[in-house]
Order: structure tokens, then C-alpha cells, then sequence
């Protein structure tokens, strides 16, 4: 009789219930409304989903030593973990993301690339309030890069300089993408004025087939060469795109852009949610890391607002500048709320295929910030 | 160490400032190559691109609304509506309209309202209610 | 239904063969039944639709509403014009045939090929610009709790 009891007190001390902390609790419940603001509300639901099923599985208080939790070294969602701190993942994602972008509104509008360009001030912006916070600089520099609002860029660039805080900086990275249209919104209009919301664009020129595909081996020559440490990233979104564009080797970009992207996806989502675990994630760290990301996105659509407006001064064609905000590489979402805001005051005001310039080209430019961080770190 | 003193003690602006400059630079140099596109494309092919027509539009006719001629049916449905629209005054709402045929159980209201209105019974008075033509 | 009866609608006249094909491709066909709804008011827009047959009825809270009858029209075009749900609830006035499209692949597609998004937003604003201006009225009148009297441009 002895022995059954003692063998239930044994059964009970490795179930979860005698296992879990508060902190625990939280995190499932940060991971229930994960889910929720996936399903329910349709945000971001390819990411939110996984990350929060992932957030669940981290969180189920297990025995130390069974290699069951992500961070023992034997356990199969260490293995598919592997891909995140190895940065492994965010590089497939981008040639999925270089597999389904048309470029051609970027390439028939050459400026609004800058607008990409002057969203990442956010990105260096939110460096230098993470060292003033006390963060050291490797991390400082991985938290930065949330202001590139690309959640695979956050990613590669933590595992590289922070392995530690990819959990809390993935995140607050895909938490504030999902957030980008109650975001943004406000900033714009503070920054514009109604006039300047009504400005529309001009019709860009067609973009030849032959530009299209010149386009991703220059671009990756020019930007690879100029960062290196970019390289990971960059090569696979120009070869994803050159996939594309070639034609000849459609069924090539037709995997990358659907079947590829959505198993990295799903493994990328599940273990970044799992690693998230209470004892880990639930840290002082991890609040700054939120305050700085939220702040990051704010200054991110405001620099490129503002730089809109700047063009706009010396600019014959005026830009609308609310495609500022688009520089904010959290694509297609940017854009989308360029198109909103802009319809507020002209529903015949179509923005959407014009933001999708500068929205493409910040993710370009965010990638290239993380090499040069990367670089500079090293 | 917080604050500005962390900040220049690991050399925060500098890289910040090279760091923007240079993604600035690429991405100015990019998009100045990128406006060489179609000069390089014209050197390559040696012509003019030349413009390309757009494919002239083939008239489409709609199809036409045909007024179904008033038939028996239509006069039920008239009769059976009338009151309500008396009920109800005009303008009326169409939805309300609906409603209050389920509530009162005429036999589908939907189609009925449908057929009146293919009619010209019912009219919209393009604010978005609608008004009773029936004689 | 074919990419080639696809490409008669009014919609995607003017379109290439391989670019309703790649519409064709994220666009399912649907049979309503008369007093059934496709959307309700105040949900998320997350599909839109092409009427292929059948009548309909788009009402909104303020008791306000109009009539759809020609195959080729579109509703649930909040999909892709703010605010992004559904600013009405259409309603079958008879049974019919509907083509839906994911809100979600149509930007997918839209981010993909620039050229041929950029067609389509223009044929569905061209379509529906006044019905635009309508139904947000309808949508800003009721949040902000207004009586005033707004005409409906035709």
C-alpha cells in the first residue's frame, strides 16, 4: 500500500500542477490570447497562431532532465530549435517573402525606395534607447532591429548577437506587426496634414520583364557587397526573386513561396512561442524589451513620414506622404494602412500599390541594417 | 551604466550614425542604378521600346432588368405589402420591410420583395429607403 | 466556373488569360439560398464577393439599404477598402450563385504581381466608388451617433 502511495506522490510531484509557477500561468495565458487575437481577430493569424500554441507548449511545466523542455539539449523541440539559433529559418522565410514580391512598383519609383530607407532610423534609434537603458550592445543592437518591424530579420539577428533574448525580442517583434494598423494610424495623422493625405500619386511606368530580373542580381551584388554580414538574408530574398522573375524556374519559386515558407513558418512560430518559457521570458529585461519595441515601430513610421515630407520640399512630384509609413517593412500590413488612412479623406485615393514600394524596399533596408549591426558587434 | 554615458561609452552614436549612412547609401546607390534600368535595357536591345496599345475595350452590354409584366402574382404580393406600407409610411426601410413580412408570416419575403421590386413596385428614392409605386 | 466565363465578367474584362487564372485560382463558387446571409454587419472582411446570379440586399443599421441584381456586381468590398469588416449585412433576396474570394490570397496576390493588383483595386473602386462613400457615411454616421440626412450618390 505503501509503495502505490508513494508511486502516486511520485506521478503527482511530475505533473505539471505540482510543477507550475505563476509564471507559467501567465505565459499560457499570454499564449491563450495569442491564439485568440489569431482565430477571433484575424491578426496576423500565420504568425500569431503558432506562436501562441508554441507559447503553450514552453510553458508546460516539465521534469528537468527528461529532454522534454526546449532548452534540454535532447529534446525534439531543441532540434527544431535549432533552426531559429542557428539562423537557419529566417533566411528560408526570405526566400519565400523574394519568391512572392513583385518588385516592379519599387523599380518604376526609384524614390520611394528611400522612404525604406529612412524607416530604419528606427532601428538605430531604438539601439541607442536600449544602451541607454543599460543593455549591453549585442543586445542592444537585437532589440534595435524590432524597429525594422521584419520579424525573421529580429530573429537572425538575435540568435547571432543575443541568443538569449530571441523569445522576448520575436515577441515583441511579431506582437507590434500584428499591431502595425493600431499603431501607425495615430502618427499619421499627427504628421500630415489633410491636404498632404490627399495627395495622389501618378500612375507609374510599366516595368519590363528584363528589368525585373536584372533587378534581384544587382541589388544583391550592390547590397552584399556594400554589408556582407547581410549576406544570409539578402541572397535568399534576391534568389527567391530571381526564382520569380526568371519564369524558367517557376516551379522552383511556387515551392519557396508556398510549401517552403509555410513549414519554416510553422516551425519558426512553434519554437520561438515554446521558447518563451515563464522562468526565462518573464524578466525586467523583457518589459524594457516591449517599452523599446513599442516605441521602436513609433519612430519607424514617423522617420519615414517625415522623410516623405522632406522629398516633398525639393520634390517637383509630390509624394503622398503617408507612404512614410509604409517604409516599415511589416508587409503587405504597412501598406494596407496607407491605403486606410488615405481612403479616411479620398475613398478614390488608391495608395496601396504605391506604399508597396517603400514597403518592399524597408525590408531590404532592415536587412541590411542587421549586417551592418552584425558587422559592427563583431 | 544608463543614460548618455552608456551610450557614448559603447559607442552608440557613431554606429548609429555610420549605421543609418549606410543603409542610406545603398539604398541611394540602389535605386540610382535602378533609374539606369531602362538605358541599360535600350543599350542592350539597341531600339526603342515601343509603347504597346491598349486592346480596345469590347462594349459590354448589361443585361437588361426585364419589368415582369404585372401578373397575378404580383398583385397577391401588392396586396399583401400594402398594408404594411401603409403601416409603415414612406420612405420605408427595405430590411424593415422584410422583417416585419416575417413577423407577420407572409410566405417568403425575400422573393416576394425581390419580385416587386423587378417590378417597379418598389423603388429606391436614392438615399437609401424606398418608396411604394404600386397603382 | 472556368478562367475563360470568369473572364466575361465586367470585373475582369480587359485582363489577360494567365491573369484570371491566377484569380480563378483563389476564387471558390458558392450557392445562397433565399434569406441567407453572405456577411453581417461589423464583422472582419475577410472575403468578398462576385454575384454571378440571384438578387441581394446590402442594409446597414440605419435602416438604410440597396439592391443588387446583375451578375458581375461586387459586395464585401470592405475586404480591401477600410474599415476593413463588413459595414452591411447582404442578404439573398433569392437563391443564387456567388464567386468568394479570400480577402487574405487576394492581397497575397495583390503583393505579388503589382501590375495585376493595381488592375483589379482600379475595376473594384470603379465598380463600387460611390457605394464607397455610402456605406463609410453609414459606417462614421453610426459611430458617431449623427442624424443628419446623407444623399446617395448614383
Amino acid at each position: 500500500m505503501d509503495d502505490i502511495l508513494k508511486l502516486f506522490a511520485d506521478f503527482w510531484s511530475n505533473t505539471g500542477f505540482a510543477l507550475a509557477d505563476y509564471r507559467y500561468i501567465i505565459m499560457i495565458a499570454v499564449g491563450l490570447t495569442f491564439i485568440y487575437l489569431g482565430i477571433a481577430k484575424h491578426y496576423e493569424p500565420l504568425l500569431l497562431v503558432p506562436i501562441g500554441f508554441g507559447i503553450l507548449m514552453g510553458n508546460i511545466p516539465v521534469f528537468k532532465g527528461l529532454g522534454l523542455a526546449i532548452y534540454e539539449d535532447n529534446s525534439v523541440l531543441h532540434y527544431l530549435y535549432f533552426g531559429v539559433t542557428s539562423g537557419v529559418y529566417p533566411p528560408l522565410i526570405f526566400l519565400g517573402i523574394g519568391a512572392m514580391t513583385d518588385f516592379s512598383t519599387m523599380l518604376a519609383r526609384p524614390t520611394l525606395m528611400l522612404l525604406g530607407a529612412a524607416a530604419q532610423m528606427g532601428v538605430f534609434l531604438t539601439f541607442l534607447g536600449a544602451l541607454a537603458l543599460g543593455f549591453a550592445p549585442n543586445d542592444a543592437a537585437s532589440i534595435g532591429i524590432i524597429g525594422g518591424a521584419d520579424g525573421p530579420t529580429a530573429i537572425f539577428l538575435s540568435a547571432k548577437l543575443a541568443p538569449d533574448l530571441i523569445g522576448p525580442i520575436a515577441i515583441a517583434a511579431y506582437s507590434y506587426m500584428a499591431l502595425v494598423p493600431v499603431i501607425q494610424p495615430p502618427i499619421m495623422r499627427l504628421l500630415t496634414t489633410r491636404q498632404e493625405r490627399l495627395i495622389h500619386m501618378e500612375e507609374a511606368r510599366e516595368v519590363s520583364k528584363l528589368e525585373k530580373i536584372i533587378f534581384p542580381i544587382v541589388g544583391f551584388l550592390l547590397c552584399c557587397f556594400l554589408a556582407p554580414a547581410a549576406l544570409p538574408l539578402l541572397g535568399m530574398l534576391f534568389f527567391g526573386n530571381l526564382l520569380k522573375e526568371c519564369v524558367v524556374a517557376e516551379r522552383l519559386a511556387q515551392t519557396a513561396r508556398t510549401a517552403l515558407i509555410d513549414i519554416v513558418t510553422i516551425l519558426l512560430g512553434i519554437t520561438v512561442g515554446a521558447s518563451t518559457q515563464g522562468d526565462v521570458f518573464l524578466t525586467a529585461s523583457s518589459v524594457g524589451i516591449f517599452i523599446l519595441g513599442a516605441g521602436s515601430f513609433g519612430v519607424a513610421t514617423a522617420s519615414g513620414v517625415i522623410f516623405a515630407k522632406i522629398i516633398n520640399l525639393f520634390s517637383k512630384a509630390k509624394i503622398n506622404p503617408l507612404l512614410g509609413a509604409a517604409g516599415v517593412s511589416a508587409v503587405p500590413d504597412s501598406a494596407r494602412v496607407v491605403q486606410m488612412v488615405g481612403q479616411e479623406e479620398d475613398p478614390g485615393n488608391f495608395l496601396l500599390m504605391h506604399a508597396m514600394a517603400p514597403n518592399v524596399s524597408g525590408v531590404i533596408g532592415s536587412a541590411v541594417a542587421a549586417g551592418v549591426l552584425w558587422s559592427f558587434m563583431n | 551604466m544608463y543614460g548618455l554615458e552608456a551610450i557614448s561609452h559603447h559607442n552608440g552614436w557613431a554606429i548609429s550614425i555610420v549605421g543609418i549612412l549606410i543603409v542610406f547609401t545603398g539604398l541611394v546607390t540602389l535605386s540610382l542604378l535602378i533609374r539606369l534600368f531602362p538605358n541599360i535595357i535600350a543599350l542592350i536591345e539597341g531600339k526603342e521600346q515601343s509603347k504597346t496599345q491598349p486592346e480596345p475595350q469590347k462594349e459590354h452590354t448589361q443585361p437588361k432588368t426585364q419589368k415582369p409584366a404585372i401578373n397575378n402574382s404580383i398583385k397577391e404580393a401588392v396586396r399583401q405589402y400594402q398594408h404594411l406600407i401603409s403601416w409603415m409610411g414612406e420612405p420605408f426601410s427595405l430590411p424593415r420591410l422584410i422583417e416585419l413580412a416575417e413577423k407577420r408570416g407572409l410566405v417568403r419575403p425575400h422573393s416576394t420583395i425581390n419580385q416587386l421590386i423587378h417590378a417597379s413596385v418598389i423603388q429606391p428614392d436614392d438615399k437609401g429607403f424606398f418608396l411604394w409605386h404600386a397603382r | 466556373m472556368t478562367v475563360e466565363e470568369l473572364q466575361e465578367l465586367d470585373l475582369f474584362k480587359g485582363l489577360s488569360h494567365s491573369e484570371v487564372a491566377q484569380i480563378h485560382a483563389i476564387s471558390k463558387t458558392a450557392r445562397v439560398n433565399e434569406g441567407e446571409s453572405l456577411f453581417e454587419m461589423g464583422n472582419p472582411a475577410h472575403t468578398f464577393f462576385v454575384i454571378l446570379s440571384g438578387d441581394y440586399m446590402i442594409y446597414f443599421s440605419d435602416g438604410t439599404a440597396y439592391t443588387l441584381h446583375q451578375r458581375g456586381e461586387i459586395t464585401g468590398w470592405s475586404t480591401v477598402v477600410r474599415p476593413y469588416q463588413y459595414t452591411g449585412t447582404a442578404v439573398a433576396l433569392t437563391n443564387g450563385e456567388v464567386l468568394a474570394f479570400d480577402g487574405s490570397e487576394l492581397l497575397r496576390l495583390v503583393q505579388g504581381d503589382a501590375v495585376l493588383g493595381d488592375k483589379i483595386m482600379a475595376k473594384v473602386y470603379s465598380k463600387v466608388g460611390e457605394r464607397i462613400a455610402f456605406a463609410q457615411s453609414r459606417s462614421s454616421e453610426n459611430a458617431s451617433s449623427n442624424n443628419n440626412e446623407l444623399s446617395m450618390e448614383e
